[in-house]
Order: structure tokens, then C-alpha cells, then sequence
């Protein structure tokens, strides 16, 4: 059977069968070796949490536009504002003091704000 | 089935109980067999799969079966590069890939997208495939660990 080997963010390889590995491939990217343990680094894992938070937003900033059109067609102020609101919330979720002060990842993880944008992959 | 000759030129012919020959190996231990048909010949070491592997991509990394593959490497998320057991001759072999069940929402009712790379010029080298994975869900194309993948390649042993 072939050996299956592990690389981190930095290059450096082991063994798999020898290695520490974490629970769950959310944050693989951000994997770091440290003798035979691996374990997620928080500054990487930040990028990869706030990445995937603009790729979810990306759809609903969009159905957030229609919206928006259809107020601004409609004249309808209040639908506007609201509109506003919500594409700004979706703007500035990647910088939510949450994931900031994030210093584990379940606090990362739990950052994700679904009523900004819904269920959370790392569910 | 009657072994018709053995010389020094290689087995020339091995036949059925109709004495129709069915496999030839020459001088130069190649061996070349009858299609299923009869009407033609073919190479069977050129028909081989010189190497092949499943394996589980997701959580932990690790290698269902596998034939002449040394090595598996879980490079990052959607990232896998597969160490052959023996080099091929040249990085003109063919290399193939497909995979299956991914995790994240959607799950296999959205697209499965997995490239062998190297590079842009060549994806393979004589010891090596890398592959990459990724998931299509609506627009966006994000890198994604499945938990099937399958490789295979075809070609010349050194």
C-alpha cells in the first residue's frame, strides 16, 4: 500500500501515519508542522475563514443589487435603506472584530454570522 | 491451448485447440495478443495500467487500493500529488483522474472539477502526477477535498 504523506503551509512534509493531524480539513491550508503535531495557524486560517466568507457573499451581494433596483424602481425609500443596511453588513463581515479576536478555531469558526450569511459551512 | 515455440527469438507463437495463435512474445520480450475480434493484433504492455490508485481525499488522507504507486501526498485542500512505484520512460503518458462526494453544501448536485497540473506546459513528470480538486457550487469554483478520487496512467515504463 503506498505511503501517504502530509504537507503543510510551509512545505515541510511527514509521514501521515506518524503525524498528529487536526479533527477536520476546514482550515487545511493553514496546517503547520511542528514536530510530529499539526495544527492549524490562526493567522492562516483567518485568510482562508474570510475567503470563504467573499466567496458566500459574492451570490447575495447580487440578489442584494436586484433588490435594491427594485426599490430605486418602486421609489420605495424604506426598501432602499434596507437594502443598504444589508450590503453593508455583507461588505463588512470579513471584518468582524470577531474573527479578529478570534485565538481558536472553534471561536473562528464560530464567528461565521448566519444572519448575515446564513448556514455556516464549518457547521 | 499448445506453447508452439520457445527459441531464442522469444515464444512465436501460443495457441488455442484451433491453433490460432493468441499471444506473441518476440526477442525483445514484447508481447503482442490477438483482439477480442481476431482480426487484429495488440500490445499488451501498451494496454496495461501502469499505475492506478483510489483513494479517500477527504478527512484523513489515505489510500483505498492502489498498483504501482509508491506514494501519496495530501498537499493542501484539494491538492494530491501521486508518486509512481516505477518511472515512466517520458512525461508523455496519459494520466487521468475522476472523483466524486464532496462535504461541503450541495454536495454531489453540484460540479466536480478536478485538473491535472504541473504546469501550464506539462502537466506530469516521469515520477509524479499532481492533481488539484475543486467544487463549481452556482458561480463561485473554490478548491475542495473530495472523498473519491481515482487516477490511473497509461504509457511507457522506463
Amino acid at each position: 500500500m503506498a505511503t501517504t504523506y502530509i504537507v503543510d503551509k510551509d512545505g515541510n512534509q511527514i509521514d501521515a501515519s506518524s503525524a498528529t493531524v487536526p479533527s477536520d480539513r476546514h482550515f487545511r491550508g493553514a496546517w503547520s508542522l511542528s514536530g510530529s503535531v499539526i495544527s492549524e495557524d490562526m493567522t492562516a486560517a483567518k485568510v482562508i475563514f474570510k475567503d470563504k466568507i467573499r466567496e458566500v457573499r459574492a451570490p447575495l451581494l447580487d440578489a442584494e443589487d436586484v433588490v435594491y433596483m427594485k426599490a430605486l424602481e418602486a421609489d420605495d425609500a424604506d426598501a432602499k435603506a434596507a437594502s443598504v443596511t444589508k450590503k453593508g453588513k455583507l461588505r463588512d463581515a470579513p471584518a468582524a472584530s470577531a474573527i479578529t479576536n478570534a485565538d481558536t478555531i472553534a471561536k473562528l469558526k464560530a464567528a461565521w454570522d448566519t444572519s448575515v450569511l446564513g448556514d455556516s459551512p464549518y457547521a | 491451448m499448445a506453447l508452439t515455440k520457445i527459441g531464442k527469438e522469444g515464444i512465436t507463437g501460443i495457441s488455442n485447440s484451433s491453433d490460432a495463435t493468441f499471444l506473441t512474445v518476440d526477442s525483445s520480450e514484447q508481447a503482442v495478443i490477438k483482439s477480442e475480434g481476431g482480426a487484429v493484433t495488440t500490445s499488451l504492455q501498451q494496454g496495461l495500467a501502469k499505475a492506478w490508485v483510489n483513494f479517500n481525499g477527504a478527512g484523513t488522507i489515505a489510500t483505498r487500493d492502489s498498483l504501482g504507486v509508491s506514494g501519496l501526498t495530501d498537499t493542501t485542500t484539494g491538492s494530491y500529488a501521486v508518486a509512481f512505484t516505477n518511472s515512466f520512460a517520458n512525461t508523455n503518458y496519459a494520466g487521468s483522474a475522476g472523483l466524486c462526494g464532496f462535504s461541503d453544501a450541495g454536495g454531489e448536485s453540484n460540479s466536480p472539477v478536478v485538473m491535472l497540473t504541473r504546469s501550464q506546459s506539462n502537466p506530469f513528470t516521469t515520477g509524479d502526477i499532481d492533481i488539484i480538486t475543486a467544487q463549481r457550487i452556482g458561480t463561485a469554483i473554490s478548491f475542495a477535498d473530495p472523498e473519491y478520487v481515482a487516477i490511473s496512467a497509461n504509457g511507457d515504463l522506463a
